[in-house]
């Protein structure tokens, strides 16, 4: 049984705006799926309905093989949350808000396992507010974790905290997942989403784009190799068939399924040619680049510069 | 049973840490009735007569229920849905209805500490006779609380911020204090607007301390109060639950 199976799920506000549009997706146990998305892409409306918090406006949601809202008692002491603004009151000291949640489950695991699992010992009696915004995301997943939860729900768990914070919640939820606990994870950054998807979807506008493993969904797209224009033409004879040549800017642009191949025949048509490659790069397909090719595939004029502003 | 009184108390106890560090809630929740007592005390003659008795036994009780149990009640639940508290809880194990009854918990305690506190100094300090029937003023209290609990629930649906708590709650405020004759008595009031003002939220809960003070009111005598009180808790409640915001976005 999927930890999480959506089908068909839509969701549109009293306004009238549609925030997801007919998605469906599986979360099976011990897997990590990532819902990447500009902001506005339908992340946290899809994970407010998987949450409990939302209905659907029209769809099924089963979430440990029930209905989140209907069933709420059978399933929420195996479930874990952690929204994107928190939710603990800032008055609070670690100790005391870690308390307060356990004394609301059946079978919470002691307060001061789940402060240890986090690495807040030494600030168990410290304020909420005085925390550090790491440390805030870190409590955040301490009290998720109480209850053993056998699904995570993650709502941009990351956003705001630098790199080293970011490594630590990263290494936290892996050693989770090797536990066997489900994640659903939701964030904007392309590299939290490779570096701790088994799979993913990408959202915009309310709808999946794109969906798999992260190599599914990157074999898709091509590798780029790039360099500063200096003869004004584009290299002739190094392209294989469905290979395109573009120019950007003042740069020249050639998108490949075979990176070694077509970078060995353009470098051989610089040296017979005697031209020069300034700034050359070349970068293998990845999740930025498929991301900035949905970018250009989008009919929405502002979606580009937001889904690239995501991938910088 | 026992678990939804554990999860309730848990919440409980965290808003009663919560309301020990809000000094400027704090004292309105326990200085401002201690100052009431004392300017009754300034203000009496000396003698306590029914009266005199009937309007402070009013005077505390609605004051009471107003600024210790409605106030934080208001407050609090403004406050945990602007921090984000109240849409976390709920993707936890407690109900809806355990989380909104803790809101609820120390403001209704302070107020019972604060009334039994009142009858000592009053007795004491203003003559004030001991309470005829405790179980009907305890039961003023108690459905009072939730009544205004309730009211405080639906008054947040309007407040967005903490701040704007001071201005959406004037209404309550002056329909409680008119119509519960806290500024004119109910007896100097045309008979019209006497009859109307009976079925204000406050009315009956006066209108049974009073009795179960310094009357010998039995419980089943005082149906018709506790009809009304009834009557504004469940239409209360329903419309919290069709219209309550958890979420500040919502």
């Amino acid at each position: 049984m999927n930890a999480v199976d959506v089908r068909d799920l839509t969701r549109t506000y009293k306004s009238g705006a549609e925030a997801v549009r007919g998605i469906s997706f599986q979360v099976a146990p011990g897997q990590v799926f990532g819902l990447l998305g500009t902001n506005g892409a339908g992340k946290t409306s899809t994970m407010d309905v998987v949450a409990g918090l939302a209905a659907p406006t029209s769809g099924t949601v089963r979430v440990l093989g029930h209905d989140p809202i209907r069933e709420r008692r059978a399933v929420r002491h195996r479930t874990g949350v952690v929204l994107q603004s928190g939710g603990l009151p800032g008055e609070l000291t670690v100790a005391e808000a870690v308390r307060m949640w356990a004394g609301t489950m059946r079978a919470p695991r002691p307060a001061a396992e789940a402060i240890e699992a986090v690495d807040l010992v030494d600030r168990m009696g410290v304020p909420i507010k005085s925390l550090s915004g790491g440390e805030r995301r870190r409590l955040d997943l301490a009290v998720a974790l109480l209850g053993r939860p056998d699904l995570l729900m993650l709502d941009e768990p990351t956003t705001g905290l630098d790199a080293e914070s970011r490594r630590r919640i990263w290494t936290l939820i892996r050693a989770l997942v090797d536990g066997g606990t489900a994640v659903l994870l939701t964030t904007h950054h392309l590299e939290e989403a490779e570096e701790l998807s088994d799979e993913l979807a990408i959202l915009h506008r309310g709808r999946i784009v794109a969906e798999g493993t992260l190599d599914q969904v990157v074999a898709t797209y091509r590798a780029e190799i790039r360099w500063g224009d200096t003869v004004g033409r584009p290299p002739a004879g190094v392209l294989d068939a469905g290979e395109a040549v573009e120019t950007e800017g003042r740069h020249v642009v050639v998108r490949t399924g075979s990176l070694q191949r077509t970078l060995g025949r353009v470098l051989r048509w610089a040296e017979d040619e005697g031209v020069a490659l300034p700034e050359l790069r070349a970068t293998p397909a990845s999740l930025e680049t498929a991301f900035l090719a949905l970018a250009r595939s989008t009919d929405d004029a502002t979606a580009p510069r937001q889904l690239e502003e995501i991938t910088r | 049973m026992t678990a939804v009184l554990h999860r309730t108390y848990s919440l409980g106890r965290a808003e009663v840490l919560l309301l020990r560090r809000n000094k400027t809630l704090l004292f309105t929740a326990v200085l401002v009735p201690l100052g009431l007592v004392a300017a009754l005390a300034s203000a009496q003659d000396g003698r306590t007569d029914d009266n005199a008795a009937a309007g402070m036994v009013s005077m505390f009780t609605g004051m009471v229920l107003l600024f210790v149990v409605y106030y934080t009640v208001l407050s609090a639940s403004v406050a945990r849905r602007e921090e984000g508290v109240l849409q976390r809880l709920r993707t936890g194990e407690a109900a809806d209805a355990e989380i909104l009854s803790a809101l609820a918990l120390p403001g209704t305690v302070v107020a019972i500490a604060q009334v039994v506190l009142f009858g000592v100094i009053g007795a004491v300090v203003l003559g004030l006779p001991a309470p005829g029937n405790p179980v009907v003023v305890l039961v003023a209290l108690l459905l009072g609380a939730v009544m205004l609990s309730v009211v405080a629930l639906l008054t947040a649906v309007i407040s967005k911020t903490v701040e704007s708590v001071q201005i959406t709650s004037l209404p309550v405020l002056a329909l409680c204090f008119l119509g519960g004759g806290l500024v004119v008595p109910m007896d100097s009031m045309p008979e019209n607007l006497s009859r109307v003002a009976q079925f204000t939220p406050l009315a009956p809960v006066l209108e049974l301390a009073r009795t179960g003070w310094l009357g010998t009111a039995e419980l089943a005598g005082t149906a018709g109060q506790i009809g009304i009180l009834l009557g504004w808790i469940v239409l209360g409640s329903l419309l919290v639950r069709s219209s309550f915001r958890w979420s500040p976005r919502a």
